[in-house]
């Protein structure tokens, strides 16, 4: 069995630090060798700073770790065979993992260690509901295109550079930062209109039809019936409509997840 | 006789509540899309708004509907949909789809929204006001 250790103690404090966006950090696990290691803050995935060490990327791919974390919640079960479960090896390590769920959609492939397992590139990235950071979500995934960090410069420099097929949209920076206010907003307004919300998880979705239709979504775990989830829906829409800017309502969809 | 959009939702009220598999749910959620954007599509096409031929027909569909205050949130709800369509039927590793609830709420939303619009397009008046919002939504975005 692959594993994955940290270093839970020993953040960076270099100032010039650049978050990785997701296309980086898959990029270097796929370049890693076995026993080397890598690291990022953990405040990228919005945790407390936290080193992370990766001896093996396999590991990430193998769906017996999953199944052989019992604390690890259901919407991250071994059920999802495309999961990535990064596994922060300290005493309570169940407290401290994040994940990364890829699906594919569109005709490339850049990412090949999974040999079939990660289909194709247009991919989604999936953030534990608790570590969830909005800044990240716009900035990362959504794809802010970020001056090159320091880690960035080293895969440039020492391994093969990232597919460009992948390469994150640019959106400006004023756009990046009303986007995040706005989403912000939009969490909250949910977070005040369902009785029953236990979870928000926002993605970003490509729709595999329509050329360049792609959504934000939020999904939202409740447990009321779904006449009652809807009544909250139609508040939540209210609200949203009437405080956000009618181009950020056009973007957003709703969908659920129950648990009861 | 030509069918009617509705009978897709009625299908859909029958997948999820009588059968108890999940591929029944996903068509549930697939069907509930499909009842409610034949209704908004027709309207449109009925009214001598040219939807193209192709998969951008359901996207512009959602837009110009949207832009209309009266009908954005019937829009917006084709757009869940729209979504939740796209998991059910392509994303089948996505395991909240086997779960009844989220069948039902696709059948509740699209026949609320279904109900909503048909009232709407049934008084002439609100009709030639989203006819309107349409006709100057097109040419401000020239789409």
């Amino acid at each position: 069995m692959n594993r994955l250790c940290t270093d839970l103690n020993n953040p960076s404090t270099t100032d010039n630090y650049t978050s990785p966006t997701s296309d980086v950090l898959l990029g270097e696990l796929q370049e890693l060798p076995p026993d080397s290691f890598t690291s990022w803050r953990a405040s990228d995935f919005g945790v407390r700073p936290i080193g992370l060490a990766a001896e093996n990327v396999v590991a990430f791919e193998d769906t017996y770790l999953l199944e052989s974390a019992p604390s690890i919640p259901d919407e991250v079960s071994m059920r999802y065979l495309q999961t990535f479960f990064v596994d922060l090896s300290s005493l309570d390590k169940y407290k401290h993992f994040f994940f990364v769920n890829f699906t594919g959609k569109s005709v490339t492939s850049p990412y090949t260690f999974v040999e079939g397992r990660i289909e194709q590139s247009s991919h989604r990235t999936r953030f534990s509901p608790d570590f969830f950071n909005i800044k990240k979500f716009v900035s990362g995934v959504m794809g802010k295109a970020f001056a090159p960090s320091i880690k960035q410069k080293q895969l440039s420099e020492t391994k093969q550079p990232i597919p460009t097929d992948v390469a994150p949209m640019v959106i400006a920076e004023s756009e990046e930062k009303n986007l995040t206010k706005e989403l912000e907003t939009a969490v909250r307004i949910a977070e005040e209109c369902y009785s029953t919300l236990k979870a928000i998880d926002v993605n970003i979705e490509y729709d595999p039809e329509i050329v360049d239709r792609k959504t934000i979504r939020f999904t939202l775990t409740v447990s009321d019936k779904p006449e009652l989830v809807l009544k909250d829906e139609f508040k939540f829409k209210d609200k949203l409509y009437s405080t956000l800017d009618i181009k950020t309502c056009e973007q957003l969809t709703t969908t659920y997840k129950w648990k009861s | 006789m030509e069918m009617v959009p509705k009978d897709f939702i009625d299908l859909a009220h029958e997948l999820s509540h009588r059968f108890n598999t999940e591929a029944a749910f996903r068509s549930a959620i697939s069907r509930s899309y499909y009842g409610l954007y034949n209704l908004m599509s027709r309207f449109l096409v009925n009214n001598h708004i040219a939807l193209p031929d192709t998969a951008k027909a359901h996207d512009l569909t959602y837009k110009y509907l949207h832009a209309v205050q009266d009908v954005q949130k019937l829009a917006k709800i084709l757009d869940d949909l729209r979504d939740q369509r796209n998991d059910a039927d392509y994303h089948l590793e996505l395991t909240q789809y086997n779960d009844p609830n989220l069948a039902r709420m696709a059948y509740i939303k699209a026949n609320t929204a279904y109900n909503g619009f048909e009232k709407l397009i049934s008084n002439s008046s609100d009709r030639k006001k989203i006819i309107k919002g349409v006709i100057e939504y097109k040419s401000k975005t020239q789409s």
